[in-house]
């Protein structure tokens, strides 16, 4: 865990004051040029340009104000509590973050023209690749924390989550790596500590859970859950509504079905290996199955002998 | 491409690119000293244009806007979080602006107001400067194209202009000839370093690949790739074996050269079926090997995660399942395929080989002096158990005379062995385990030299003997 002091000021009084700052100063700049206007046409001009100012002074405010706080985004888990020297500074940062990215006509802007893009996510710390595809509303937080590869893409109304509140009342962080040419799909989340290979596809509504590895050009169905943990290998298939269990290790080109479950801790190296569990659970159900048709009809034949 | 032949190339461009920056870095701070020095050198043929030119006047504006932003670029360069292209353009642009600034000292303006020759005097400079830059820095192709042009748009296009306005005809085309050809051999000069680079920075790779195979898997890719978890320390469950060839001192008498070749292959044989069972081979001493299974591969640490404990709790008892099987079918393939080796390489001997095996938590480490010589390696008690149990076994074959390779077996490693036909339980009361008297029995399995496959009747009578 990297912990940084945090300033000796308090978060619970700043979020007022940076609030303020961000609310009053994008719009005094904007509209500085219309009050300076000498004439009319000059007037319109600087009206029509206002927008474009006020978009560029909020996001270049939002983000020089989070820069301070940034070294606050670090790996580790941490008490949800403003007065923590990590947790104080986040605070501040997902605030600065968070105006951006909740003002959902500017984030637009910002996410369409590719060197605002740039720029913007460059303020906020992000590393990685610039060629990656994020959709506008797909979820990402601590940019200094995410790393994108090459031609990467984040479908909209995923979670890349870099951090995760826990019931404990702490806030797990970690990076989320997604590979080159990955694909994290609709409505897909991957949990902080996550790395999803190259060339590999996360598919809608799948999870990852925290500290997972996905290897490269493997593909996750539809809905499917990958527990915590886990280690699934290059070439793999998970079928569509799959679940991986916790710490389960799928080694390369296996390819499970549909609905497979796979329990915590397993370790698959081959698809004879997954038959054999599949196999083993089919008539272990087969027979507990059986069992309660026999309790059944047993019960059934003495309610009609205790009737007679 | 495949994936390797990309990772490969990725691998050769991150080292040019890091290679390009700290090598900037560096010419950024090394260029202020002549550039330190210029300021002082170049008030005498500036006199021959302006003799009211005053020496402070000359001096301190070069430092400031010469030497001083050097020294800064090369400290921004070397300690900025920008990705190394970005670094690398911008350092091009810094550069480009401070030679600007640095020619507007004097010079440029003393071309404009019809001093042109004094461009004649400072040419020399920007030729050398030109060639250093892409000679030194020797940027990878991709971004070529973009130094070029940033050098030749904010520094060498003025020059021409500058040069241009000046009305004389010669000085103009000395400038532009100077400027052009300069351009054109420093891109040659940088092309060419950048390809001796990338020379270099495949050998460096290829270097890696061979460390790779002495270091093994699990610590070269934590040194290479990155995976620095693999060195971190953890505590953990797991199974250490210890395993060593019995009287090898008086078969190394006995056959010479060839009980060297079949040393070489069982040591090879040992390598082999450790990475088939999912083993660590964590130390050899002489012939014997010390393995651990289920501790190298342990996985991610989830004890951070509130409310999975349950599943936690499976998936570890999975886990020593399946390390107990790997730790248990490593013994059983090692003495069978030993027993061959032996036969074939040593002309129908055959060599025994004792083995201990225990289970209780370990710690994964790394160990020893930075300066002298780091060790991944596995302690706990668990290992000297595995170690006193080893030497045991080789007690329990002198005193019973068996012709047998013996696995002796801690109470501590039999959880999970599925059934314990092939094993015969001994008492240790009167003959304890040296440094274990904690331990009252053990299970024993011999592995008969005459048979391919374990007897356990055989090894029961043995025991009962």
């Amino acid at each position: 865990m990297n912990r940084k002091q945090a300033p000796r000021f308090s978060v619970a009084a700043a979020i007022p004051s940076f609030l303020i700052l961000l609310a009053t100063i994008p719009v005094a700049v904007a509209s500085a040029p219309i009050l300076l206007a000498t004439d009319t046409a000059s007037r319109i001009a600087a009206a029509a340009i206002a927008p474009l100012i006020y978009i560029l002074s909020y996001v270049a405010l939002a983000g020089a104000m989070t820069i301070p706080f940034q070294g606050g985004i670090v790996r580790g888990k941490f008490p949800r509590d403003l007065r923590h020297s990590v947790y104080g500074p986040r605070r501040m940062y997902g605030l600065g973050w968070g105006a951006v990215f909740y003002f959902t006509p500017i984030y637009f802007a910002v996410m369409s023209i590719p060197t605002l893009r740039k720029a913007v996510l460059r303020i906020f710390g992000y590393r990685g690749s610039h060629s990656a595809n994020i959709a506008p509303d797909a979820w990402i937080r601590d940019l200094p924390l995410l790393r994108l590869a090459d031609h990467s893409y984040v479908a909209n109304k995923s979670t890349v989550g870099t951090n995760m509140c826990l019931i404990d009342g702490s806030i797990l962080v970690d990076e989320v790596t997604i590979g080159r040419n990955a694909m994290v799909g609709h409505l897909a989340m991957v949990a902080p500590g996550s790395v999803l290979g190259d060339e590999s596809e996360l598919g809608v509504g799948a999870a990852l859970g925290v500290r997972t590895r996905i290897g490269c050009r493997t593909k996750v169905g539809p809905k499917s859950g990958i527990g915590h943990g886990a280690r699934i290998g290059d070439d793999v298939e998970v079928g569509t509504m799959s679940y991986i269990g916790i710490k389960a290790k799928i080694s390369n080109g296996v390819k499970i079905p549909g609905g497979a479950n796979i329990p915590e801790g397993s370790e698959i190296t081959c698809s004879e290996e997954l038959e054999q569990m599949i196999g083993a659970e089919t008539l272990a159900l087969k027979k507990e199955v059986s069992r309660l048709r026999m309790v059944y009809s047993n019960q059934q034949d003495q309610k009609m002998v205790g009737g007679m | 491409m495949n994936s390797t032949e990309i990772d490969t190339n990725d691998r050769l461009r991150e080292y040019a690119l890091r290679d390009s920056v700290e090598r900037a870095a560096t010419l950024a701070q090394i260029l202020a000293i002549p550039f330190a020095l210029y300021s002082v050198n170049s008030i005498d043929f500036i006199r021959r244009f302006d003799s009211k030119v005053s020496f402070a006047s000359n001096l301190w504006p070069r430092l400031l806007a010469g030497s001083l932003p050097l020294l800064l670029l090369g400290w921004f360069v070397r300690r900025s979080t920008l990705g190394d292209r970005t670094k690398l353009l911008v350092w091009i642009t810094a550069f480009s602006l401070i030679l600007h600034a640095s020619a507007w000292i004097h010079i440029w303006p003393l071309a404009i107001s019809g001093a042109a020759t004094i461009l004649t005097y400072a040419q020399p400079a920007n030729v050398f400067v030109a060639a250093i830059v892409f000679a030194t820095i020797a940027p990878p192709r991709d971004i070529l194209f973009h130094f070029t042009l940033v050098l030749a748009g904010l520094f060498h296009l003025p020059l021409v202009w500058i040069a241009y306005t000046s009305h004389d005809s010669v000085v103009f085309m000395s400038v532009l000839s100077d400027t052009l050809c300069s351009l054109a051999y420093s891109v040659v000069i940088g092309l060419t370093v950048n390809r001796l680079r990338e020379r270099i920075a495949a050998l460096e790779l290829e270097k890696e690949r061979e460390a790779s195979r002495f270091l093994g898997p699990v610590i070269s890719k934590a040194i290479f790739q990155g995976e620095s978890s693999k060195l971190e320390s953890i505590r953990c469950v797991g199974f250490v074996i210890s395993i060593d060839i019995r009287d090898s001192t008086e078969l190394l008498q006995r056959h010479g050269e060839r009980w060297l070749g079949y040393r070489k292959e069982y040591f090879k044989l040992v390598c082999q079926l450790a990475a088939r069972h999912s083993g660590y081979i964590q130390k050899t001493v002489g012939d014997c090997h010390v393995i651990n299974f289920g501790v190298m591969d342990y996985g991610e640490d989830l004890s951070d995660l509130p409310g999975i404990e349950s599943e936690l709790e499976r998936a570890e008892e999975r886990r020593l399942q399946r390390s107990s099987d790997h730790a248990f079918a490593f013994v059983h393939d090692l003495f069978v395929a030993n027993h061959e080796l032996s036969v074939r390489e040593l002309h129908g001997e055959t060599v025994l080989l004792g083995a201990g095996i225990d289970k209780g938590w370990v710690e994964r480490s790394v160990q020893g002096d930075g300066a002298q010589n780091l060790e991944l390696d596995v302690n706990g008690n668990p290992v000297n158990c595995s170690s006193r149990l080893q030497e045991y076994s080789k007690e329990l074959r002198i005193r019973n005379n068996w012709l047998a390779s013996v696995l002796v077996v801690s109470p501590y490693a039999t959880d999970y062995l599925p059934h314990f036909d092939s094993f015969v339980r001994l008492s240790t009361s009167k003959h304890p385990v040296r440094n274990f008297p904690g331990i009252r029995w053990v299970l024993v399995h011999a592995l008969d030299a005459h048979s391919e496959r374990s007897e356990p009747d055989q090894a029961k009578s043995k025991c009962a003997a």
